[in-house]
C-alpha cells in the first residue's frame, strides 16, 4: 500500500478475537494504529473522544471499524443506533464491517438493511478477508 | 302454562317415588361411571356410564372387588384399599390416574369416592364416580411434548451459536500459524497444524448443521409448490455433482402441493445428493424420482442404483449425525437425512428406505394432498 490508514478500530468483548484481529491487521501493514475497545460504550467514547479517550490533541478517527454483534450491555446493533444519532464531524464516513460468529440469516439481512454497515463477515477475520476488504474499499491507497 | 309431555312424565316419576327417580337418574347417565361399593370395596350397583367406560356389564361386575379396575402396579401398592381408607377418614377422596378396562386397555380416569353413612354415623359403603378424561390427558401430554420440543430446539440453537465463538478463535489462531509460521515448523509440526485446521473446519460444519437443523420449521410460509419445477431447480443446484459423475436423473410427473419451497428444496436436494454421493464406483448413477397418490397422501420415491444400505441401519440413518462411513470414504456431517425426517414430520408425513446392499436404495416419503 502506498498510503496507510490512520487508524483501524476493533470492537469486540472477546479478548482472543481482538488479539486475532490485531495480528491480522498488523501483518497486513495497512495501518500504524490499531485501537482495541472491548465494549460498544468504549468504542463510542473513543470515536467521540470522551472520558478516558479525552486527551488534548485527540486521536485520528478510524477509517475502518470491525464491529462484533453479540456483546454484553450495548450490542452491535445498539452501537449502530448511537453512532447514527452522533453528530459526526463533516465528511466522516468510515467503513464499518460487522464481524460475527452469528450465522443467523436474520442478522445478515439486518446488516444489509443498515445504511451505515459496509460489510458483513464471519469470524475469524483472515488475511484473505482483510485483503479483499482493503482492495474493495480503499483502492486509492494502493 | 302447558307442560310438554316429556316434562310431565319426569314429574310423574319424581312424584311416584324418590327412590325410582334417583335410580333412573343414575342408571341412565352415560358420561360418568357411577356405582356403589360396600365397606369392603365390593361393587353393588352399576350404571350405563360404567358399562360404557369400563366395558363390563352389570352381570359381569356386581359382586367383584373394585380393585379389578386398577393396574397391577397400583394393586401391588394397595392403592384401591388406600383410597377407601382416605374416604373413610376424610369423607371423600379424589384422584386422576390410569385405570384398566375389561379388554385390558387403559384410560385416564378422574375419580371421586365418597363415604356413605347411616343415621348413627357408621360407614355403610361408598359411591364411586369416574370420568374418562383420556382425550384431555392425551391432549395435555401432546401439548407438553410440543413445549419440551420447543425448549430443546431453543437449547440447540443457543448452544450451537455459543460454540461458534470459541471455535472461531481456535480457527483464527490456526489460520495465523498456517499463514505466517508454517515455514518455521518442521514436517511433524506442519502435520499437526493440518489436522488442527481440518478438525476446526469439520467442527464448524457440524455446528452449522446443528444450527440449520434447529432453524427448520421456525418461520414457515406455505405456498403452491410445483414439485416438477422444484426438482429441476434442485438438479440445477447439483449440476456439478451430476455432470462429474455422468448421473442420469429420470423424473416422472410430480404433483403441486401447498408447502414451504425451501424445506422441500432441502428435502429433495439431500435425497438426490445422497443418491449421487453413495454411488457404486464402477457404474454411473441412475436416479428415478416418482410420485403417486395413496389414499390422502402423495407418496414420493427416489430410487438409485448405488451401494445400498444394510437392513440393520435402515432406521438409524435418519438419526442426527448418524454416519455409516469414514470421512475418507464419503464426506459429510451425517445430518442430511435428519433434516429430511424433520421436514417430512412438519407435514405429518413419513420417510423410510427400502434397500438391498450392492443393488441400490429407494427412499420413500409422504406429503399430504390438499
Amino acid at each position: 500500500m502506498k498510503k496507510k490508514l490512520q487508524c483501524v478500530l476493533l470492537i469486540d468483548d472477546d479478548e482472543p478475537t481482538n488479539f486475532i484481529n490485531k495480528i491480522i491487521v498488523q501483518r497486513s501493514d495497512c495501518t500504524d494504529r490499531i485501537q482495541i475497545t472491548e465494549s460498544a460504550e468504549d468504542a463510542l467514547n473513543y470515536l467521540q473522544q470522551r472520558d478516558k479517550f479525552s486527551y488534548n490533541g485527540g486521536f485520528p478517527l478510524p477509517e475502518l471499524i470491525f464491529l462484533d454483534i453479540n456483546m454484553p450491555k450495548l450490542n452491535g446493533w445498539d452501537f449502530l443506533q448511537e453512532y447514527r444519532e452522533w453528530n459526526r464531524p463533516g465528511q466522516y464516513e468510515p467503513v464499518i464491517v460487522m464481524l460475527t460468529t452469528s450465522m443467523n440469516p436474520e442478522d445478515e439481512k439486518r446488516a444489509k438493511e443498515n445504511a451505515e454497515v459496509t460489510g458483513y463477515e464471519s469470524k475469524p477475520l483472515s488475511k484473505n478477508k482483510l485483503d479483499e476488504l482493503l482492495e474493495r474499499h480503499f483502492s486509492s491507497y494502493f | 302454562m302447558k307442560m310438554p309431555l316429556q316434562a310431565k312424565h319426569l314429574q310423574e316419576i319424581i312424584h311416584r317415588s324418590n327412590e325410582e327417580y334417583y335410580k333412573k337418574m343414575v342408571e341412565e347417565i352415560t358420561d360418568y361411571a357411577i356405582f356403589l361399593l360396600d365397606p369392603a370395596g365390593i361393587i353393588r350397583t352399576w350404571n350405563k356410564g360404567a358399562e360404557r367406560i369400563k366395558g363390563y356389564t352389570s352381570e359381569e361386575i356386581i359382586g367383584q372387588h373394585f380393585r379389578i379396575f386398577y393396574t397391577p402396579a397400583d394393586r401391588k401398592k394397595g392403592l384401591p384399599e388406600k383410597l377407601l381408607q382416605q374416604a373413610v377418614t376424610f369423607g371423600k377422596t379424589n384422584m386422576e390416574g390410569w385405570r384398566v378396562r375389561k379388554d385390558g386397555t387403559t384410560f385416564w380416569a378422574n375419580i371421586v369416592i365418597t363415604a356413605l353413612h347411616d343415621n348413627t354415623g357408621n360407614n355403610i359403603g361408598f359411591t364411586k364416580i369416574t370420568k374418562d378424561l383420556t382425550d384431555r390427558k392425551l391432549m395435555e401430554d401432546v401439548r407438553q411434548l410440543a413445549q419440551k420440543n420447543k425448549e430443546l430446539e431453543q437449547l440447540v440453537y443457543i448452544t450451537s451459536h455459543d460454540l461458534q465463538e470459541p471455535l472461531s478463535s481456535i480457527t483464527g489462531f490456526a489460520n495465523i500459524l498456517e499463514q505466517y509460521y508454517k515455514g518455521q515448523l518442521d514436517e511433524d509440526g506442519r502435520k499437526y497444524l493440518h489436522y488442527l485446521t481440518q478438525s476446526c473446519a469439520h467442527m464448524s460444519n457440524l455446528i452449522k448443521a446443528l444450527l440449520d437443523y434447529s432453524l427448520i420449521g421456525r418461520e414457515r410460509k406455505l405456498e403452491r409448490v410445483d414439485c416438477n419445477q422444484l426438482v429441476s431447480e434442485v438438479t440445477g443446484n447439483l449440476y456439478h455433482a451430476i455432470h462429474e459423475n455422468s448421473a442420469k436423473i429420470i423424473v416422472g410427473e410430480l404433483p403441486k402441493l401447498d408447502a414451504n419451497f425451501i424445506e422441500l428444496e432441502l428435502l429433495f436436494q439431500n435425497l438426490i445428493g445422497n443418491a449421487i454421493k453413495f454411488r457404486k464406483k464402477d457404474i454411473s448413477p441412475e436416479i428415478t424420482i416418482k410420485a403417486s397418490k395413496r389414499n390422502d397422501v402423495w407418496e414420493f420415491s427416489i430410487h438409485d442404483n448405488g451401494i445400498g444400505i444394510d437392513e440393520k441401519f435402515q432406521e438409524k440413518i435418519f438419526n442426527i449425525f448418524q454416519r455409516l462411513h469414514n470421512k475418507s470414504e464419503f464426506e459429510g456431517t451425517g445430518i442430511g437425512l435428519a433434516h429430511c425426517k424433520k421436514i417430512v414430520s412438519l407435514y405429518g408425513g413419513n420417510i423410510w428406505v427400502e434397500s438391498t446392499p450392492g443393488e441400490g436404495s429407494t427412499f420413500h416419503f409422504t406429503l399430504p394432498c390438499d
